[in-house]
């Protein structure tokens, strides 16, 4: 594979690697930077790449373990459990209130639900595709994505006002 | 449709069980009520439809290759680096073993000593010039499996000539 094919292949990627690293990284610059390692990451790993029958879980899963190594080496504790801290509250919502609301608990959430709520609801993946390059059985990417959902939506909804 | 079989749905959502076509029923119907909670859900659509707004700036291909080839370049130089140092550690202990083995057998005089320095200078400034031969050819862009010629090939009479 020579480097235009390479690219011909990942090109088209780009953006699905950003959103998936800045649903990880939480942060705009760090999910950037995180774009152009996968990027060469995935050039080291060419001939990998091309043995691949699914090239776009491959990328996914290359970046999935560059920002979970990156969280790890800034000492982030990758919990399981979601964080506690609750959103300013309200008993009426403007749209737009509610969907910075929810940008807010989603941050919130711990990295492995944040990562399966940004494949299968913003990215729209099929659960077979996300057990694979999350490495989770689907019935437990299930649990996971309910739990996500959960703590995002309903911890809004049932706020007092 | 009633508001259990909708209630029903909206549990399947959370419960993530809703196969595609449900949750597009469940699109179709949330858009309908009025409730607070439904609202969010709605809410929570929207923003997976128009996207966190966060805009992200592709690698350009230029970039991209440039990224690689500084990459290739700099793997390149290590991989000499580290070469040249271990030819010159392996040239030094052969002389220092050469001259120490001599040593033991007779006592060396001053001239013997010299003509040993001298060819591990020799042997140090052949493998210099192989290096360098190879580095050069590396910049013009032979595959770096190939830059570096037979050590057979060295030319020990070139370098006595040039001295």
């Amino acid at each position: 594979m020579d480097k235009e094919d390479f690219w011909n292949h990942i090109n088209p990627l780009q953006e699905r690697i950003f959103r998936f690293a800045l649903s990880i990284l939480k942060n705009k610059e760090d999910a950037q930077d995180a774009l152009h390692d996968v990027v060469v990451k995935l050039w080291d790993s060419k001939h990998r790449l091309m043995s691949e029958k699914n090239i776009n879980a491959f990328a996914l899963k290359t970046t999935k373990n560059y920002c979970i190594d990156l969280l790890r080496k800034r000492g982030e504790v990758l919990t399981l459990a979601a964080s506690h801290q609750t959103p300013a509250t309200g008993s009426s919502y403007e749209q737009q209130d509610l969907i910075a609301l929810i940008k807010n608990r989603s941050h919130q959430l711990p990295v492995q639900q944040r990562m399966v709520l940004e494949l299968k609801d913003f990215q729209g993946y099929s659960y077979e595709e996300i057990s694979k390059i999350l490495d989770i059985p689907i019935a437990t990417l299930r649990v996971v994505l309910s739990r996500a959902r959960k703590f995002v939506l309903k911890s809004v909804t049932h706020e007092p006002g | 449709m009633n508001q259990d079989k909708f209630k029903r749905i909206k549990e399947k959502f959370f419960e993530s069980t809703l196969s595609s076509e449900e949750e597009l029923r469940f699109k179709n119907l949330l858009s309908e009520s009025k409730d607070m909670d439904d609202e969010v859900i709605q809410s929570y659509f929207k923003l997976i439809e128009d996207g966190d707004g966060e805009a992200f700036t592709p690698i350009s291909k230029a970039q991209f290759f440039a990224a690689i080839d500084s990459k290739n370049r700099k793997r390149r130089h290590r991989i000499f680096r580290i070469a040249i140092s271990a030819a010159a550690v392996v040239i030094l202990l052969v002389g220092y073993l050469v001259v120490r083995d001599q040593q033991a057998a007779k006592r060396l005089s001053q001239a013997e000593i010299d003509r040993s320095l001298e060819t591990t200078r020799l042997a140090l400034a052949s493998f210099s010039k192989y290096f360098d031969k190879g580095l050069e050819k590396i910049d013009e862009g032979v595959n770096f499996s190939r830059p570096f010629e037979s050590l057979s090939k060295i030319d020990v009479d070139e370098i006595k000539n040039e001295k």
